[in-house]
């Protein structure tokens, strides 16, 4: 539903798993703000109590979301779906790592 | 310059094998301060775009060092500068530091630092080894910009073109890989261990280097003769003519013998007379494994499981120990690894809290360690079984209970690995239900029961270390009696022996990952007593294979009869050297038939510097 001519806000979010030995380790980390800076959608990556902007490595690697580890990614904007499933896939695929 | 310091050794670690000797070059270590000043309103601007032009100049830096080595680069050192270059990109790191200028009216070095300062906490706090030590890189990253910021000119490592030693207190990884474009001869450093980032690079672009000095920077001055033994781990500060002389000579040893042993780096392991005997490597980090190919080892023949444990305040959970194992198991194909379960305990664990219980042993040798300590801990244990177990359906390996002294162990060791393999059976999960079973035999009662605890497992393995120490009752490390501690003590051969005899009768291998393994002296003997398998440092693996080659079983059998008959070490230790020197002088050459060329790598007098 239109309010005042502006769209809604889409939002949207899903779990992952970290499944790559290193887990989000710079190289890791450096790929998942590549992709996430394609998006015009905020973006933030939760673990517990921690979040972080998607657009920042270094927050990112704070996590110490290590393999096996569980991460929520949630983004608001206009593109939040094409955002968090394609980086939901990144995360399955090892980031394209071998192990 | 007054020589402070003459003939000083310094005992570090050898992080890349080589011996140079060169005149120092001191990197100052000292960083300069941090100046902190408070902005107007009117001054932040002008400081963001100071810190952005820095930024600039330290992203340009370091992207021309990661094109200029791109290619040549062994994959894992250029992945360390690719992760770096990424960091120092981070758009939002300097986002902040932008905010702390235009917020708390900073200058840029100040809010440099605090930034690191957030961050290095928020990475200390992981849990994740390996993910918490990436705070390091980061503060790596940021001390470059804050270089830049303060005006300290780093000396471009590439453009050094004289022959010298760099001093440093810490090297980053990219600066290592710098000096392969250098002169520089090799460095050492008062921080660092064999595993750090830097000491790999070193490694991998074969600079040789010594790490963990500790107070290298502290002692040694710019211009001070170094002689830099990264085979030993030793660095020796203005040495005399003699210390000189000697290290000369055994650099030009050491370089010959590794430019012979070239020809020796792959298999086959075989003597003169057709036998072959596996030479495998023992294992103590995982990642060293890349190395392996490289000495031509067979295989893994003792993945000490221990490093698992250290340096943590947990202990592994079974995924972990799985991901070990099966990073393991595919690395080494088409060879096979073998897993030693945990043999911690004793004096390596004294007052180890998570381990409770005897934390301070009168006797540690003789204490609660290894397959006793894992059989008192069955959930420690199971965790580390399921974990080889489930690696197993990975590649080839095999499991190997250390310190058994008794049958009553190797059964409850086995029903415990029974019980764990029925549990993933019912779970579903895949191992390997072939997986080869074995045991060390290191304890003089269970080389005495070797016939009957040879019907129990598929493979003995000789610990030749700890064995000597118990049949012969010498404290290794007790410098009164380690002149006792002789593998070739006539009991310590009958016990080898009996060993090997009641594994081939019962039809099952028999191998040795002691010290022994990799001692040409001593591998005469042990091809003669007929072991299947050698297990020893990789480096070493060369010089055996050669002597291996010029070997003849027929010969060796009979010889092991005889030297049986003898009654001293002396005796022993004579008949073979006798032999060597006779017999198999060829087998045991070293010396290629040209003498490498060492001029200008070894500056060791003073006088041979211009400067």
């Amino acid at each position: 539903m239109r309010l005042f001519g502006r769209p809604a806000l889409k939002e949207a979010e899903a779990v992952v798993r970290i499944c790559n030995r290193l887990g989000m380790h710079a190289r890791a980390a450096g790929k998942f703000r590549s992709l996430a800076a394609q998006y015009k959608c905020t973006i933030k990556v939760i673990r517990g109590r921690m979040e972080a902007d998607a657009k920042s490595i270094l927050g990112l690697m704070a996590l110490g979301a290590c393999k096996d580890c569980e991460l929520l990614i949630r983004a608001a904007g206009e593109d939040a779906e094409e955002a968090v499933s394609a980086l939901a896939a990144l995360v399955e695929n090892k980031f394209g790592e071998e192990e | 310059m007054a020589e402070t310091h003459r003939n000083l050794i310094l005992k570090g670690m050898a992080a890349s094998e080589g011996i140079v000797a060169g005149p120092a070059f001191v990197m100052t270590s000292v960083r300069l301060p941090i100046p902190r000043r408070l902005l107007t309103e009117e001054q932040a601007p002008e400081e963001i775009e100071r810190l952005r032009a820095a930024l600039r100049e330290a992203v340009s830096e370091l992207e021309e060092v990661k094109k200029e080595f791109g290619d040549r680069f062994a994959k894992e050192a250029f992945y360390i500068i690719d992760a770096h270059s990424l960091l120092i990109q981070d758009q939002a790191l300097w986002a902040e530091v932008e905010q702390k200028i235009r917020e708390g009216r900073i200058n840029a070095e100040w809010a440099v630092r605090k930034t690191i300062d957030e961050w290095l906490k928020a990475f200390a706090s992981l849990k994740d080894d390996y993910l918490r030590e990436r705070g390091h890189d980061v503060e790596l990253v940021c001390e470059r910009v804050l270089d830049k910021l303060v005006g300290h000119q780093e000396k471009d490592l590439r453009k050094i073109q004289e022959p010298v030693i760099l001093v440093a207190h810490d090297l980053r990884p990219d600066q290592t890989a710098q000096m392969f474009f250098s002169k520089v001869l090799g460095f050492v450093t008062d921080t660092g261990s064999r595993t750090s980032h830097t000491a790999i690079v070193a490694r991998s672009l074969e600079i040789p280097a010594v790490v963990g000095l500790e107070q290298v920077t502290r002692v040694v001055e710019d211009g001070d003769v170094i002689i830099l033994d990264g085979v030993e781990g030793n660095v020796i500060v203005n040495p005399d003519d003699d210390l000189c002389s000697s290290y000369l000579q055994k650099k030009a040893e050491w370089e010959s013998v590794n430019k012979l042993l070239e020809e020796y780096a792959t298999p086959p392991s075989v003597t003169q007379d057709g036998r072959c005997i596996q030479l495998c490597a023992n294992l103590e980090i995982l990642d060293e494994i890349h190395f392996l190919p490289k000495y031509g080892a067979e295989g893994v023949g003792l993945y000490r499981t221990e490093y698992l444990y250290l340096n943590r305040a947990d202990l592994p959970n079974e995924d972990e120990h799985f991901e070990n194992y099966r990073r393991l198991a595919e690395a080494v194909a088409p060879y096979q690894a073998t897993i030693r379960t945990f043999d911690l305990g004793g004096d390596q664990f004294v007052g180890e809290p998570r381990l409770g219980g005897a934390t301070e042993e009168i006797n540690p040798a003789l204490g609660l360690r290894a397959i006793r300590f894992c059989l008192r801990r069955p959930e420690v244990f199971k965790a580390q079984l399921r974990g080889i177990l489930r690696a197993s359906a990975y590649g080839k390996i095999r499991i190997m209970f250390p310190l058994i002294s008794d049958l009553n162990e190797v059964l409850a060791a086995k029903r415990m690995l029974q019980e764990s393999m029925s549990e993933l059976d019912r779970e579903g999960i895949k191992f390997d239900p072939e997986l080869l079973i074995g045991i060390m035999i290191e304890v003089p009662s269970a080389a005495l029961l070797a016939e009957r605890l040879a019907e129990e497992v598929d493979f003995f393995s000789i610990g030749t270390n700890d064995l000597i120490q118990y049949v012969l009752a010498i404290d290794r490390v007790n410098e009164y009696v380690s002149y006792l501690y002789q593998p070739l003590h006539p009991a310590v051969l009958w016990m080898i022996k009996r060993t090997v005899e009641a594994g081939h009768r019962a039809g099952i291998e028999v191998a040795m990952c002691g010290e022994m393994a990799g001692d040409p002296l001593l591998l005469p003997v042990l091809i003669g007593m007929g072991m299947d398998q050698l297990s020893m440092p990789a480096r070493l693996i060369p010089k055996v294979r050669k002597v291996m080659r010029g070997l003849r079983v027929s010969e060796l059998t009979p010889m092991v009869e005889e030297l049986l008959k003898l009654s001293t070490v002396e005796d022993i230790r004579n008949r073979i050297k006798g032999l060597i020197e006779k017999d198999w002088a060829e087998a045991y050459r070293m010396e290629p038939g040209k003498k490498p060329d060492l001029a200008g790598v070894f500056l060791c007098q003073k006088s041979d510097q211009t400067q």
